[in-house]
């Protein structure tokens, strides 16, 4: 059995709603590759499937809670550690925000009002034909569980004395009340915890979660000492004498005792004397002496028998020379292994036991972090080949590192098993990831195309989607290098974690469901790409070539009747290809989709040609364009500069540059940067200020 | 909607009422509350709850002292918990379960008592033995003999057990030879033989407990008590609900600590329903009530109910204030939960100084009326009323039945009733005891083998009900090592017991309780049968001498026992759901004790002359109705029975009430119609 979510109620940050966490069974057990549970994976990975290796996974079996400071990480593992180790909440555990609107919905009239609680539920699957106890569970169990593989257990914090509290809030509303005043009067209340079974039926019997769950938590900024290794071996291998080498301890036993018994002599023989003779000075003697003997035990000689170093290139190197980051990593092994060996020996289980790792990345490299998961993994791997033990436990990892994360869907190759947490009106919200939440399309194969860009494409770029605010997808490098310039210039905006990315073409789209699984807000800047003629399709090539052959015809678009877009992103959210019914943007929720709208008479279908024509006059612009091209535009606006004729020739210079696109955006962003007059900075064509406007007014709502 | 309103005026003076009672609660000057039907008894109830809780509940936390409510039934006590919500100083339980919880402590006390208790059966048995004719021969045979034949029949119990239901003829040839050679005067008449060696057992299932106890041994520590179960078992250290009463009321007599126990950990003590309360309750309340002024420690008890509504031959009823000397006195009046209609009405068959009111201003628009026709017309009757009150689930009509095989027939368990009332325990004056220990929904209150039935159909419906949580089916201790896989493979078991007769059912469970190595199986079925001998012969030999004194020997227990083996078992399924009350129909059915307490929208009431046995009840009642007869006491107990059902009867009704009587109506149609209005005929007489 194993606990598969946990749902917090008016605890802390959460609210009554998103506020389930789900967790993965991690069965560190292992597994015989020959005869089973195996999959397609781990055969491709390991080369041949006929050798018997033990495998443990414990990337894909890992549940990593990820989040931005303060979105709750913490409180779930204090939710948990609560339940199971102390049993008591507080009045201070309540969400404030669900007691204001308590207290502002009470009504004294109404008898059958509820009384505020703080709700977790727990859901815990049995496996079929587990051999697990369950004596632990009978209470919470319906007739239909049996068959059902699931089950709920509710644990309320509630007012003790309902009658008691009705009638002080009725003394309590005959004034004026405050917010302070209710506090108090709940802070005066008793409360209770109480046990529900799925019918909501309170269950009467002595029941704790600490009979159906260990936790064992892993914190961060356990690195209290200089010497914390040393004291962490010396634990674990004072444990392994104490019950897997009772011979051994007992012959060192033996041995401390002659030791001591011959020092004792020696002693008495060289040093009681002396000090005896010392003593007679100060005080009478005459009916106390002096016994001086030696004492060392097992326990005082384990506490310093190791010594910890680290050998690198053949030095030693002292524990307290080594690394923060090291020992970071070496001290939640040595958790993990000093776990590992406590974990009873026995063929069944009557317990699902927790593992949580608290933000482990904390001194850690990025590349170590990186490799976080695979060391873990290593280490468990190795601990467990030696043992004959299955040891059934779930590990939580909580972080805020976008590479512990990074490593995680890489090394299992998923996006399962991962809570994000993130903010929506100031309480917490939880979201579930998996691959079939966040696919491009709902029903699609693990295996398709498109989920293969996801995975592929997000690799460096997780963080920047995960931990920001906002979002914002551009196709190509123009947008990518100067958005960031005029974001920045956003007051609102430059206070918030905006990320940008290039996805490099019209891909947007597939990251509609994940962006909505996330919830934060996203702005995709897309181009009309207005579907043209046979004859100016391939212009780009064919420019060189047949310069001479054919006048080419730069045609200028300033109306979309009749016209289509090939822009698959655009595609896939208007739901059709048909351009002559477009809206100036598109809005889902929080996804927002730019593209260009008609400037100056004309539709642009690149952002240069939008920049362009909505800056055909600005000096800076005409001056790179001059600098870049400048036989073409001295044809273009003549000698005398005619900017105007920028307008009527946008297309043909959105043909002209696509050569050179990525020094036309390097050194717009090099004059702009250096321009101190705020009135000669080109402007953003609208379809992007709109855009940008967007987040703004999304963020500001949060 | 009607009944919503109340006057200002009217609402002051209920106040006044309430008020009263909470300040003798301050006071501690113990109360009885009396109010007629619909009073709004359990209102009063719940508010004296809410003011205690709200007056004193630091004080009482303080010293980790509680208010005790006690209720009668289950039921009750769960409403009040509903209405007084979540509370960790008021203890809501019936009188047993509050009683089991003040004394169960007492574990060397209980001990002592109960260590009496078998040393005065076993007395009991012996007198039988040394006293009855029935074991004439066995007096007459000298002590070694005695002694020999019990170890002959001890050695051979479980053979005896096995042909005990067999034909006497087929039963003697199941013994031993040498009981038939050696005894033979003995086993000459099978029926005593029987009796007599089942004293025997007893007498020695007593005494070893009785040495099992003084070795100490484990499970011979402590008496247990265990609302499940309705008769003693005290050789398995287990006491019935009537001897959890009396080992309190010895407890309390012998020990002045215990009844300092019972005031300093429940200073407030509040009684429900105090009429059908045992008198041995109120004398334990009484005792403790004097004591707290002697030790000059506060106590407040109050007693809530109407001694009109008395309908059980064992509550305390008016012998109350004999019973509890000094109680104050409130009385209530207004009515809460009927219209003016059905008040008037009910104020009718009281006749008596408590004259209710409605509080509502708004409460005319109910109604009564009253009809007259035989047997027959009675479902015509029933029909019409649905079709004219627009019955559906949410809007059900309740019909009260004056007959209990009427009440069975239209409930769809008329065998179940028949077979019952054909067994020996309830031929002549024990058919009194029919209505409560089969048509019981107080459990406690079923007899031996309604009870047995109830917990195995209980069972039996459980297991097959999706939402019934395991805790219930799953004895406590048992599931302590249990497997998923092993829990599964046990409910599947459970589930498949099945049979279209009771007989067949009992055949399938003790087929598989002999071929199963399922421990928690087999313990879940000995809870539930609770007998020495767990078999199907077991059972049979149970049946009979739960339900016969005497019988045939002649005749194999299986036909003696056979009409209630044959039952089909759908039809004890809708007894059970009956005695569950179990919801979700149109039209239920009720005997007038039923129903106390309770109150529908839509009540018909069917009743002749008679009520059940009681022959000519309620012609007298209507005959001698507005007549003085105090003088003549047989006869005015016999009137103020009938009142009392009748007046409970009445007063369940909210809205609509519909009278059928189903007697020669002329020589009391000038009283009935005193109090129901017009006698009309039914089916009503086309002109």
């Amino acid at each position: 059995m194993y606990l598969k979510s946990l749902k917090l109620t008016n605890y802390r940050k959460f609210s009554a709603e998103q506020n389930e966490i789900e967790f993965i069974s991690s069965k560190l057990i292992k597994v015989d590759k020959k005869t089973g549970n195996q999959n397609d994976k781990d055969i491709v990975e390991n080369g041949s499937s006929n050798e018997e290796i033990t495998e443990i996974d414990v990337a894909s079996d890992t549940t990593l809670i990820i989040g931005k400071n303060n979105a709750g990480k913490t409180t779930i593992i204090t939710a948990l550690d609560t339940l199971v180790n102390h049993g008591k909440f507080g009045i201070n555990d309540f969400n404030y925000r669900y007691l204001q609107r308590y207290l502002k919905e009470y009504d004294i009239d109404d008898t059958r009002i509820n009384l505020p609680f703080i709700e977790c539920v727990l859901t815990v699957e049995l496996e079929e034909n587990s051999d697990d106890r369950i004596s632990n569970l009978v209470p919470f169990m319906l007739v239909e569980d049996v068959n059902n593989s699931e089950l709920k257990i509710c644990i309320r914090y509630e007012i003790a004395d309902a009658s008691f509290f009705k009638s002080e809030m009725e003394k309590l509303f005959s004034e004026e009340v405050t917010f302070a005043d209710f506090f108090e009067l709940l802070n005066s209340m008793d409360f209770e915890i109480n046990y529900y079974d799925k019918n909501g039926e309170k269950i009467d019997i002595d029941f704790k979660i600490s009979n159906l769950m260990e936790l064992q938590c892993i914190k961060a900024n356990h690195l209290k000492s200089e010497h914390c290794l040393t004291e962490a071996f010396n634990k674990i291998i004072k444990y392994r004498y104490e019950h897997t080498f009772q011979n051994e301890k007992r012959e060192i036993n033996k041995k401390l005792k002659e030791v001591n018994s011959d020092l004792s002599i020696n002693i008495s023989k060289n040093h009681t004397d002396i000090i005896r003779k010392v003593l007679e000075r100060l005080i009478s003697m005459e009916r106390m002496g002096v016994q001086l003997s030696a004492d060392i035990t097992f326990d005082k000689l384990i506490r310093d028998l190791i010594k910890y170093e680290y050998i690198e290139d053949n030095a030693n190197v002292p524990e307290d020379q080594f690394g923060l980051g090291y020992t970071n990593l070496v001290m939640i092994i040595a958790a993990i292994i000093d776990y590992i060996e406590k974990y009873p020996d026995s063929s069944f289980n009557s317990k699902i036991n927790l593992i949580s790792i608290e933000e482990p990345e904390t001194y850690m490299h990025p590349q170590m972090q990186e490799l976080f998961i695979k060391n873990i993994n290593e280490a468990i791997r190795f601990l467990l080949s030696s043992k004959n033990k299955d040891v059934n436990s779930q590990i939580i990892i909580t972080t805020h590192s976008s590479h512990i994360l990074n490593s995680k869907i890489h090394s299992a190759n998923t996006f399962n098993n991962i809570c994000y947490l993130s903010e929506k009106q100031s309480n917490a919200i939880a979201v579930n990831l998996n691959n079939k939440r966040i696919m491009p399309e709902e029903n699609e194969d693990e295996e398709s195309g498109g989920f293969r860009f996801l995975k592929k494409h997000i690799k460096y770029k997780v963080s920047e989607l995960f931990f920001s605010d906002a979002a914002i997808f551009v196709e190509g490098f123009a947008e990518d290098t100067i958005l960031p310039y005029y974001i920045e210039k956003k007051e609102k905006l430059n206070r918030r974690y905006i990320s940008i990315f290039n996805i490099n073409g019209a891909h947007g789209f597939l990251y509609k469901r994940l962006v909505e699984a996330l919830g934060i807000p996203v702005l995709i800047v897309t181009d009309l790409d207005i579907k043209r003629g046979n004859e100016d399709e391939d212009e780009n090539e064919s420019i060189d070539n047949t310069k001479a052959k054919r006048t080419v015809s730069y045609e200028q678009i300033d109306c979309l009747k009749g016209r289509e877009t090939t822009n698959a992103t655009i595609i896939d959210l208007k739901g059709d290809s048909d351009l002559s019914n477009i809206s100036t943007f598109i809005e889902n929720d929080n996804l927002y989709l730019a593209y260009q709208g008609k400037i100056n008479g004309y539709y642009a279908t690149s952002f240069e040609e939008a920049l362009i024509l909505n800056n055909y006059d600005n000096e800076v612009i005409n001056n790179i364009l001059k600098e870049l091209k400048p036989r073409i535009y001295t044809s273009i606006v003549g000698i005398k500069p005619e900017y105007k004729k920028n307008i009527d020739n946008s297309y043909k210079w959105q043909v002209k540059l696509s050569n050179c696109k990525g020094e036309f955006a390097s050194k717009l962003l090099y004059q702009i940067v250096n321009e101190d007059l705020e009135e000669k900075i080109p402007q953003l064509p609208k379809y992007i200020s709109d855009g940008l406007d967007w987040i703004e007014q999304k963020l500001g709502g949060r | 909607m009607g009944l919503s309103k109340i006057s200002n005026e009217d609402q002051d003076k209920e106040k006044e009422i309430l008020n009263q009672l909470f300040q003798y609660s301050d006071r501690f000057e113990s109360t009885v509350f009396n109010s007629g039907a619909g009073s709004g008894k359990t209102y009063a109830l719940v508010e004296c709850l809410k003011y205690i809780v709200e007056q004193n509940r630091e004080r009482l936390k303080h010293h980790n002292q509680k208010i005790a409510c006690i209720t009668y039934t289950n039921v009750a006590a769960n409403n009040i918990k509903v209405q007084i919500g979540a509370s960790d100083i008021v203890d809501i339980t019936t009188i047993h379960d509050r009683v089991w919880h003040i004394i169960s402590g007492q574990k060397s006390a209980l001990l002592s008592l109960h260590i009496e208790k078998l040393n005065s059966a076993i007395k009991e048995l012996d007198e039988k033995l040394s006293n009855k004719e029935d074991y004439k021969k066995y007096r007459e045979l000298n002590k070694e003999l005695q002694e020999h034949f019990f170890q002959l029949m001890f050695e051979n119990k479980t053979n005896y057990n096995k042909a005990y239901n067999l034909k006497a003829k087929e039963f003697k040839d199941a013994m031993p030879d040498e009981i038939r050679r050696e005894y033979s005067e003995l086993i000459s008449n099978v029926s005593k033989f029987k009796g007599l060696v089942d004293r025997l057992f007893r007498r020695k299932r007593y005494s070893d407990c009785l040495e099992k106890i003084n070795r100490g041994e484990k499970g011979y520590r402590e008496v247990y008590y265990d609302p499940m179960f309705n008769r003693d078992r005290l050789d398995k250290m287990r006491i019935s609900h009537d001897t959890l009463l009396d080992y309190g009321f010895a407890l309390i007599q012998k020990y002045p600590k215990m009844k300092q126990i019972v005031i300093d950990s429940y200073p407030y003590i509040l009684i429900d329903e105090y009429q059908d309360t045992a008198d041995t309750v109120v004398e334990i309340m009484n005792a403790v009530g004097q004591y707290a002024k002697e030790i000059k420690h506060e106590i407040f008890i109050a007693y809530f109910g109407d001694s009109v509504q008395n309908v059980y031959d064992t509550g305390v009823g008016t012998k109350l204030k004999q019973l509890h000397p000094n109680l104050k006195t409130v009385t209530k009046l207004y009515n809460r939960r009927s219209y003016t209609e059905i008040i008037d009405v009910a104020n009718k068959v009281r006749n008596d100084e408590i004259n209710q009111k409605s509080i509502y201003l708004d409460s005319e628009g109910g109604s009564v009326e009253l009809y007259y026709g035989n047997q027959d017309v009675v479902r015509k009757f029933v029909d019409l009323c649905v079709e004219q009150w627009n019955i559906y689930m949410k809007n059900s009509l309740h019909c009260l039945f004056a007959t209990n095989q009427m009440v069975a027939d239209y409930s769809g368990f008329p065998n179940v009733y028949k077979a019952f009332k054909s067994t020996g325990v309830y031929q002549g004056i024990g058919y009194k005891q029919l209505n409560t220990e089969l048509l019981s929904h107080d459990t406690i209150r079923l007899g031996k083998v309604q009870s047995l039935l109830y917990r195995l159909l209980k069972l039996y419906t459980e297991v097959r009900e999706k939402k019934q949580a395991l805790r219930d089916i799953l004895p406590t201790d048992e599931y302590r090592n249990m497997s998923f896989s092993d829990l599964k493979k046990l409910i599947v078991l459970l589930q498949s017991l099945n049979g279209n007769t009771l007989d067949e059912l009992l055949v399938d469970i003790f087929g598989k309780y002999k071929a199963s190595s399922d421990k928690t199986y087999k313990f879940i079925i000995e809870r539930i049968f609770d007998i020495d001998e767990i078999s199907y012969e077991g059972v049979l030999k149970y049946f009979l001498h739960s339900l016969y004194d005497s019988y045939d020997e002649e005749v194999e227990t299986k036909q003696i026992v056979g009409e209630i083996l044959n039952l089909r078992i759908e039809e004890v399924l809708c007894w059970f759901h009956y005695v569950n009350r179990d919801e979700g129909k149109e039209i239920y059915y009720h005997t007038f004790h039923s129903t106390k307490g309770l109150e529908y929208e839509n009540v018909i009431i069917v009743l002749g002359k008679d009520f059940g046995q009681d022959k000519g009840l309620f012609e007298l009642f209507f005959k001698e109705y507005g007549e003085d007869i105090g003088q003549d006491l047989p006869k005015y107990e016999q009137y103020e029975r009938g009142r009392n059902i009748l007046y409970v009867a009445v007063t369940r009704a909210i809205k609509n009430l519909r009278i059928l009587y189903i007697d020669d109506l002329e020589e009391i149609r000038h009283n009935i119609e005193k109090i129901f209005g017009k006698a009309e005929a039914f089916p009503i007489q086309m002109t």
